[in-house]
């Protein structure tokens, strides 16, 4: 299945073409660019009439250059968005993914954040650096093209069945709260249930876990073992095979205990044990000699690893991090983030997790008086 | 053609007027005229040249111009100086007694004499002759429609007038001579040849040198039967220059230029001077030295232990005997070096972009200089007929490149060293007054005089106004490259931001050659690419997140921190591709927070050091090790940037901050104004001015081992109360 995204960007093809081959590379989506038409009412007429595609991308500054009709156009890709999604509540047109893809400059110049969730994903063009970038945007793409087809498609006549059908995935296994917060959405348009599901099922680390905290939560270091992917396919039972799959490859955290219950018995549990001790279990278990289990970040005391320090990116214990802002409002069954003291005081990657909770201030003021360091002159 | 017989043999006749037009048209002035008999004098030995002119001041006077050579045999005479164009010193190119390098070599000097006067008569006589021999030529024979052998000279046998020598006596001169025009000769004549050697080849060759004292020439003037000596020109105080300024062409077209001055504190030796960017060595260029004594006039105060009236005298000489003279093998060449000549441009050279020109003059008449041209053989270097300058051949023309490319390079160091002294200057002047006064107090004492209008005001405000315009002639200058460079900062926003617009699209095609490549070449080819561009887009996002930051002026305690990662993190790429590694290290608490800055600010001051870095590691050839050392001391945060690069000479070290200290050579002429701000000279002084504005220091410090330059930077911490102030 291939499917088709129409592409609205006021830069002319040739400036582009490379971003679009870069993004079809690898196959299953396919992009046709155009300018804006320049006048509004033609526009709207333009994609209210359109019904060969499956989503639309959108640039966010339409006005730069000049559009279709000799003009510059007046409206920008978040007005369009808006008003797609206008038409759409209206039954005017189907319910598709729009997809934002600026210039991170125009961005935070010119994009206004309640204009955020008529997009189902905000791309920066300059993050679009390696083959691995193009490769994940054509995979959301393609997840969201046919995850928004199945969302249309599925009876919401009983309800459970529907996530059932959607997660891919029993709900007796849900956390609850999260199966009352879900058939909340599941009678709300399209977008809204696929908003819901990406940033507070896929983003969040909780009940689904990324391919990093899985590895952190079994104590192995990724880059340094060699048979990670035979691990990897040996937990494929728990992977997340529902909706937008493709686009976000993750693993229910629910699944992964029961495995472990199951292969490594019940009276070993996981969290509690020393990130090398999980290793050495798997290893015996599963006979995987080339499992290596990763190391404490610098300051750190404990092994027993269950997140991931959000400076440096590597295996952490709650106990040796500090909470993030911002997690305020965190839903009930998402896990919270940390930043390890060693990332914390050093601020490294400081972009990524912006700050240290406001009850953790203090303790960060003591880790620094605790590390200073004095220099030796050499 | 009636009177010719018919003859089956015919040959060339020179008509007699040829004599004439070859003495005008030859010797084009008659100070050439005088310098080419003194020449010959030259050629055949002489110690001693007496020239007198006598009754002169109105045309139709006497020249006799009286030489101790080793005179002419009757053949001699005969052969050589009653036959033109005469190749005896094409044959015997070195004199026979002391082996000069000989002057003449197109036998011009009897036109000469025909240039100067309408009659000669020589006197002649050699060491071992018993009698002297007299000629006389009349010139007014020399008619047109004559035939030239037709014309017949006397010759006699005299009496040994002196043991050997010649004896020019040239009558009815055509041009007076006053004693003005005397002494203009004289000088003329004592710069004939080349002041000093400049080279071991000059000295081996025997060129004519004005030091050697084997040969003298001396003017007298008589008049009404009284013969007074001229006066030995003023010799210039060469010793009294501000710079003196050296230059040289090897045997390999290899240019490269000196300057030193004592005043300025500037020792600059061995500075490469290239032709073209990608053809550094001249090729028809060799064995060529140049010396220059640069004066600013009127401005005693930079000199020590010149005073005024000196300088006076030296600016007055200037007037007629400033410029770059031209020396080839030992003789001047005219018209170079001449009042009103220019062949360095040096007059006309307008220098746009370049700043700072104001306090450097840089014309014909700054300079007391020459250039010494060996070309015996005359390969490279030909003179034109009328010996009235050089064939403007390539020779010439990289000549006229070299020089003018040395000059230019070391006016960068000269521009360093006057900002410095002029700074100084006016600081001792000040304290001189006790302290230092405000601007704002100058503007209240010219504003005080003008409203009140107290005559007891006048002279303060006088000084006040003098004060300023100092001040505002030192801003205007250094404004001047601040404009540029800001342009050019601008051009770089603009660009920046429009480049990184294609990196997604760059970035796409990568990943879509992907999955194509075949062959390991193409992978290997693709990796490059990648990484190469990869790096681009590192940097290119660096200079576009400060310029972002630009955008809000506004200013805000700085976290050296982040700073500091940022920028490693930005330069990693580049300074991995050149094999250096660059570490930071922090030190003390770990909130470092420096007084309200912009964070550009740092951008500029740690690119600059990096790039200073970066070159120094280049020049020392070594595997490159670049330090960022933050830390807190007392009240203030400390960077250390510290490289194991080729170091900081000693003599240089108090100057690396001053505006315009470059150790860089000038873009070519014709460069565009972007290469030209390479090697401004400003990176240090702007890094130093950006710290001092925030009451910060940058200075030099000894390196922890491992490194070899370290400058530290203190600035002050941000307060509680400014942190507070700003949320932090």
């Amino acid at each position: 299945m291939e499917y088709k995204y129409f592409y609205i960007d006021d830069w002319d093809k040739e400036d582009i073409a490379g971003t679009i081959r870069g993004i079809e590379t690898g196959g299953g989506i396919k992009i046709e660019h155009s300018k804006p038409v320049g006048d509004w009412e033609s526009e709207y007429d333009r994609i209210a009439s359109q019904s060969n595609f499956h989503g639309i991308i959108l640039d966010l500054r339409l006005q730069e250059r000049v559009s279709l009709d000799g003009n510059h156009a007046k409206y920008s890709g978040s007005i369009i968005a808006h008003a797609i999604r206008e038409m759409a509540k209206e039954k005017k047109i189907n319910e598709f993914p729009l997809v934002l893809l600026s210039g991170n400059y125009n961005m935070q110049q010119f994009f206004d954040k309640t204009g955020e969730d008529a997009f189902d994903l905000r791309v920066l063009k300059e993050d679009l650096t390696d083959n691995a970038a193009f490769e994940a945007l054509r995979l959301r793409l393609f997840a969201l093209a046919k995850g928004y087809d199945q969302i249309n498609q599925v009876s919401k006549g009983d309800t459970n069945k529907a996530i059932e059908q959607l997660l891919s995935f029993g709900c007796d296994g849900l956390e609850e709260r999260f199966r009352q917060k879900i058939e909340t959405f599941l009678n709300k348009p399209t977008h809204d249930f696929a908003s819901f599901i990406i940033r507070n099922l896929l983003e969040k680390e909780g009940l689904l876990i990324s391919e990093p905290l899985l590895a952190a939560r079994l104590g192995v270091e990724i880059n340094d073992s060699k048979e990670w992917q035979v691990l990897k396919e040996l937990l494929d039972g728990t992977s997340y095979k529902g909706v937008f799959m493709e686009g976000w490859p993750r693993w229910w955290m629910y699944s992964i205990e029961k495995w472990w219950e199951e292969t490594i018995g019940e009276d070993v549990r996981l969290q509690p044990i020393s990130a090398s001790k999980r290793v050495d279990i798997l290893k015996e278990k599963l006979g995987l000699k080339g499992l290596v289990a990763a190391n404490k970040i610098e300051k750190a005391r404990s092994d027993q690893f269950w997140t991931i320090c959000q400076g440096l990116k590597r295996p952490l214990d709650p106990i040796d991090g500090l909470l993030i802002v911002g997690q305020e409002n965190a839903f009930p069954w998402q896990s919270k983030q940390y930043v390890s003291y060693e990332a914390a005081i050093n601020r490294i990657s400081v972009e990524n997790w912006k700050d240290v909770a406001a009850n953790e201030k203090d303790k960060l003021d003591q880790l620094k008086t605790f590390y200073s360091r004095e220099r030796i002159r050499r | 053609m009636d009177n010719n017989q018919f003859n089956e043999n015919v040959a060339f006749r020179v008509d007699a007027g040829l004599i004439d037009r070859l003495g005008r048209e030859l010797v084009g002035r008659a100070e050439t005229a005088v310098s080419e008999l003194i020449k010959n004098a030259y050629d055949a030995d002489a110690r001693e040249v007496n020239v007198t002119f006598i009754d002169s001041d109105i045309a139709g006077g006497v020249l006799v111009i009286e030489d101790d050579g080793c005179g002419m045999t009757y053949n001699q005479l005969i052969d050589g100086f009653m036959t033109i164009s005469s190749t005896d010193k094409i044959h015997n190119p070195k004199s026979e007694r002391y082996e000069r390098q000989r002057a003449g070599r197109k036998g011009i000097g009897r036109f000469a004499t025909q240039r100067l006067g309408e009659h000669l008569t020589i006197v002649t006589q050699t060491n071992d002759s018993s009698n002297a021999f007299e000629l006389e030529i009349d010139w007014k024979k020399y008619q047109i429609d004559q035939d030239i052998t037709t014309i017949t000279n006397s010759v006699r046998k005299i009496a040994k007038q002196k043991d050997e020598g010649t004896i020019l006596i040239i009558t009815m001169l055509r041009d007076p001579w006053t004693v003005k025009s005397i002494e203009r000769i004289y000088r003329y004549v004592s710069d004939l040849f080349q002041p000093d050697y400049l080279s071991d080849e000059g000295s081996i060759l025997r060129l004519a040198n004005q030091k050697d004292n084997t040969f003298q020439v001396r003017f007298y003037r008589s008049a009404d039967g009284i013969k007074t000596i001229i006066a030995d020109p003023q010799k210039m105080i060469f010793d009294k220059a501000l710079a003196v300024i050296e230059g040289s062409v090897d045997v390999d077209g290899k240019g490269e230029f000196s300057i030193s001055s004592k005043n300025l504190r500037i020792e600059d030796f061995h500075n490469p001077v290239e032709y073209k960017k990608n053809e550094s060595k001249y090729p028809n260029l060799k064995s060529i030295h140049f010396k220059a004594y640069y004066f600013i006039y009127e401005r005693e105060e930079y000199y020590a232990g010149v005073s005024k009236l000196e300088l006076r005298n030296i600016r007055a000489l200037s007037e007629e005997s400033s410029g770059i003279r031209l020396y080839r093998n030992g003789f001047r060449v005219l018209p170079y070096g001449e009042p009103n000549d220019d062949w360095l441009g040096l007059d006309i050279k307008i220098y746009s972009g370049e700043k700072g020109s104001t306090n450097i003059p840089y014309r014909n008449r700054n300079f007391f200089g020459f250039v010494e041209v060996l070309d015996i053989e005359g390969r490279f270097f030909e003179e034109t007929a009328s010996r009235e300058g050089l064939l403007s051949n390539d020779a010439f023309r990289e000549l006229q490149h070299f020089v003018s490319e040395a000059l230019f390079s070391a006016r960068l160091r000269l521009r360093e060293g006057v900002t410095e002294i002029r700074k100084k200057g006016k600081i001792k002047e000040l304290s001189n007054n006790q302290e230092r006064i405000p601007v704002e107090e100058l503007l209240d004492r010219i504003e005080t005089f003008v409203t009140t209008g107290d005559p007891e005001k006048k002279e303060e405000a006088q000084n006040a106004v003098k004060e300023l315009r100092e001040e505002v002639r030192l801003l205007i200058d250094e404004l001047g490259m601040i404009r540029v460079l800001a342009a050019l900062g601008l051009t770089i926003a603009e660009f920046t931001h429009e480049v990184t617009q294609y990196t997604p699209s760059i970035n796409g095609f990568i990943a879509a050659l992907q999955p194509l490549q075949q062959n390991a070449e193409g992978i290997g080819l693709l990796e490059e690419l990648r990484r190469g561009f990869n790096n681009f887009i590192s940097y290119t996002a660096y200079f576009n997140t400060t310029i972002s930051q630009n955008v809000s002026r506004e200013l805000q305690p700085i976290r050296i921190t982040d700073i500091v990662n940022r920028f490693v993190s930005a330069v990693k790429g580049d300074a991995n591709k050149m094999g250096i590694k660059v570490k930071s290290e922090f030190y003390g608490g770990y909130d470092l927070f420096t007084v309200p800055m912009h964070p550009s600010e740092w951008t500029s001051v740690l690119y600059n050091l990096y790039t200073n870095s970066k070159k120094a590691i280049q020049r020392a050839n070594s595997k490159g090790a670049i330090g960022i050392i933050s830390g807190e001391e007392g009240d203030k945060i400390y960077i250390e940037f510290t490289d194991n690069g080729d170091g900081i000479a000693e003599k240089i070290k108090d100057r690396i901050f001053n505006a315009f200290f470059t150790t860089s050579l000038p873009a070519g002429f014709d460069a565009p104004s972007d290469e030209r701000l390479v090697g401004t000279g400003l990176g240090l002084k702007i890094v130093k001015d950006i710290i001092e504005t925030y009451g910060g220091r940058i200075f030099l410090i000894p390196p922890e081992s491992g490194y070899v330059t370290c400058f530290r930077i203190e600035i002050p911490k941000a307060s509680s109360k400014q942190l507070k102030e700003y949320g932090i």
